[in-house]
């Protein structure tokens, strides 16, 4: 049981470290959106991992709240990028520099 | 617990009310009721969830199957915030700002959320409650479509709001999983204690406190909260410095509170956690006042504010994670300091409201020269409320920072305490710049000011409070 614990746990610390990496290093704020969105799938293969080795609902159920709150973040998300889009004609975060003093 | 269903309504009785209006302003729009008539039910509704928060008597034990712990005093705290944000709201699409009195709704239910993120007793309740209230939030950011600095501002929040919110996931992962591997619940708050020995619990309880620390603008998450403090509209600024802040304060605190270290007899692990906050709680003050130093934008140096204040405030958090003992003072001192803070920060932003352009993030220190010739109003709520986030006497600021110095006493954190005073003293230099501009004549600023009839008592009102608060202690002590 526990070796297949790890199988799963391991490519879910993978997904979360490359969208963690993604989002920190990527320019293209649809790239860093998406690596966000890798980030929880990453926390969701783990807890589906750990619900199905010990065999207990919770996880499960858990995995399901994480994708209602993560399609409720792109929806959101990618409205907001839109517009910033459309009044900036740009999507890379290097252009990103109104504000400040 | 196993077969029995219950729903204790009453004690969900707030959160109801907020998320049942918020629906009720939504819907208005489909009946064609016009923009006035939806705000005034807004406030309405918000004095309503107010009065049940007081009034609906609710049992202290948890409810909702040990879920969610019992009322506490940071929903009427969150709801005068909600007000407050809502009586701005008004001047500022009074003066040009996009209008629409779903922002209302909007906010009432992150109010709601944040309500029950604080009161959540399992973490899987505080998760989803915090990312409820994270997503109001971006919209509310984001309310101003036509402007790019709202819009910048909103990205900004969105993107690291959603790393943090999944960093605290994958704590969460951890959590579960080690609960799991020994049988126990250990996302559940009453369980922490017992899961301490195993060290995936460690590694998740870590990620957790972690990302809400990009909540509370704390270092080393604190880059965020200027950009997004400085393009959000303004209300909204003032929300997420107050509102936000304080629930990122009092979960970092409840989950602190939670983790008994002594009875687990890991003194060890307990000395390095106490470091670890205390060293956070310390970095975060001075990169807060090192940051306002050099500012010359009025909302910026707010925001750095911020960040300074949330390190004084985990002072409060290193302090009770040291001696649990004390842990029956941290809710008074928390909300004493809390509703200094709120009371000034609030006044500012009213003023600052008043005064900017069409653009929000346009707001620059010069445009207040002449100010006190033009209107003594706002030069006194300048003056209280900045001497109180200065910590001068007699404001409630002050004596909020000496309760807390006093805490810190207590715990034996004396470098902190030399910290957060050097920290104090250093701001009182960026407080007073802002200040000196509004007795600068020499050439006036030709911005306008706005007109709208309820800012100005508002920040009478709310300078009063800076004073009273302050004053109170000192007659309750017969100084």
């Amino acid at each position: 049981m526990e070796q297949t614990l790890h199988q799963f746990l391991f490519p879910a610390l993978m997904l979360f470290v490359t969208g963690l990496l993604g989002a920190m290093f990527k320019r293209n704020l649809i790239t860093i959106f998406m690596s966000v969105e890798l980030m929880l799938c990453g926390a969701m293969l783990a807890f589906a991992a750990f619900a199905s080795a010990y065999d207990d609902l919770g996880g499960a159920v858990f995995a399901f709240f994480i994708l209602t709150i993560a399609a409720a973040e792109v929806a959101v998300g990618l409205a907001i990028i839109t517009r910033l889009f459309k009044l900036e004609n740009t999507v890379s975060t290097k252009d990103l520099n109104t504000l400040g003093d | 617990m196993e077969g029995t269903i219950s729903f204790e309504w009453a004690a969900v009785s707030t959160e109801a009310v907020l998320a049942v209006s918020a629906a009720a302003i939504l819907l208005m729009s489909a009946f064609g009721f016009g923009r006035r008539a939806k705000s005034l039910f807004a406030m309405f509704a918000l004095v309503a969830a107010l009065a049940v928060q007081i009034f609906v008597p609710t049992a202290a034990a948890p409810s909702f199957g040990g879920m969610l712990g019992g009322k506490s005093i940071f929903g009427v705290f969150v709801l005068a915030c909600a007000m407050l944000t809502s009586l701005m709201a008004f001047g500022y699409f009074a003066k040009g700002g996009r209008r629409g009195a779903e922002f209302f709704a909007v906010l009432m239910v992150c109010t709601a959320s944040l309500m029950l993120f604080v009161r959540a007793e399992n973490l899987l309740l505080s998760f989803v409650a915090l990312e409820c209230a994270t997503l109001c939030l971006y919209v509310m950011a984001a309310w101003s479509v036509s402007k790019p600095s709202s819009m910048e501002g909103a990205v900004k929040y969105l993107v690291i709001s959603g790393v943090s919110g999944a960093m605290f996931l994958m704590g969460l992962a951890f959590v579960y999983g080690a609960g799991l591997s020994c049988g126990r619940d250990l996302l559940s708050f009453a369980n922490f204690s017992s899961g301490l020995v195993r060290p995936m619990f460690v590694i998740g309880i870590v990620f957790v406190l972690g990302a809400s620390l990009f909540k509370l603008a704390a270092f080393p998450f604190q880059f965020w909260s200027p950009d997004v403090y400085q393009g959000a509209p303004t209300p909204v600024s003032a929300f997420f410095a107050v509102a936000s802040k304080a629930a990122g304060v009092v979960f970092l605190g409840k989950v602190c509170m939670s983790l008994d270290f002594a009875s687990m007899g890991l003194s060890a692990l307990h000395d390095k956690a106490v470091l670890a906050v205390s060293i956070v709680a310390g970095a975060t003050i001075i990169v807060g006042n090192l940051g306002g130093i050099t500012q010359v934008n009025a909302k910026r140096l707010l925001a750095f504010s911020g960040i300074s204040n949330a390190g004084y405030l985990l002072v409060l958090v290193a302090v009770v994670l040291k001696f649990s003992s004390l842990g029956g003072m941290f809710d008074p001192v928390l909300y004493y300091y809390l509703a200094a803070y709120m009371f000034a920060n609030y006044a500012l932003f009213f003023a600052v409201n008043s005064f900017e352009g069409i653009d929000d993030y346009d707001q620059s220190l010069a445009d207040y020269r002449g100010l006190s010739v033009r209107s003594p109003v706002m030069t006194g709520t300048l003056v209280v409320n900045l001497a109180s986030l200065a910590g001068i006497p007699p404001t409630a600021g002050f004596f909020g920072k000496v309760l807390i110095l006093i805490m810190a006493w207590n715990a034996q954190l004396y470098w902190l305490m030399g910290i957060m005073i050097a920290g104090s003293v250093a701001s009182i230099y960026y407080y007073f710049a802002w200040m000196r501009s509004a007795f600068d004549s020499t050439e006036g600023g030709e911005r306008r000011l706005g007109e709208n009839r309820v800012l100005y008592p508002t920040m009478a009102a709310l300078s009063v409070a800076t004073f009273v608060l302050g004053v109170a202690v000192l007659c309750m002590y017969g100084i």
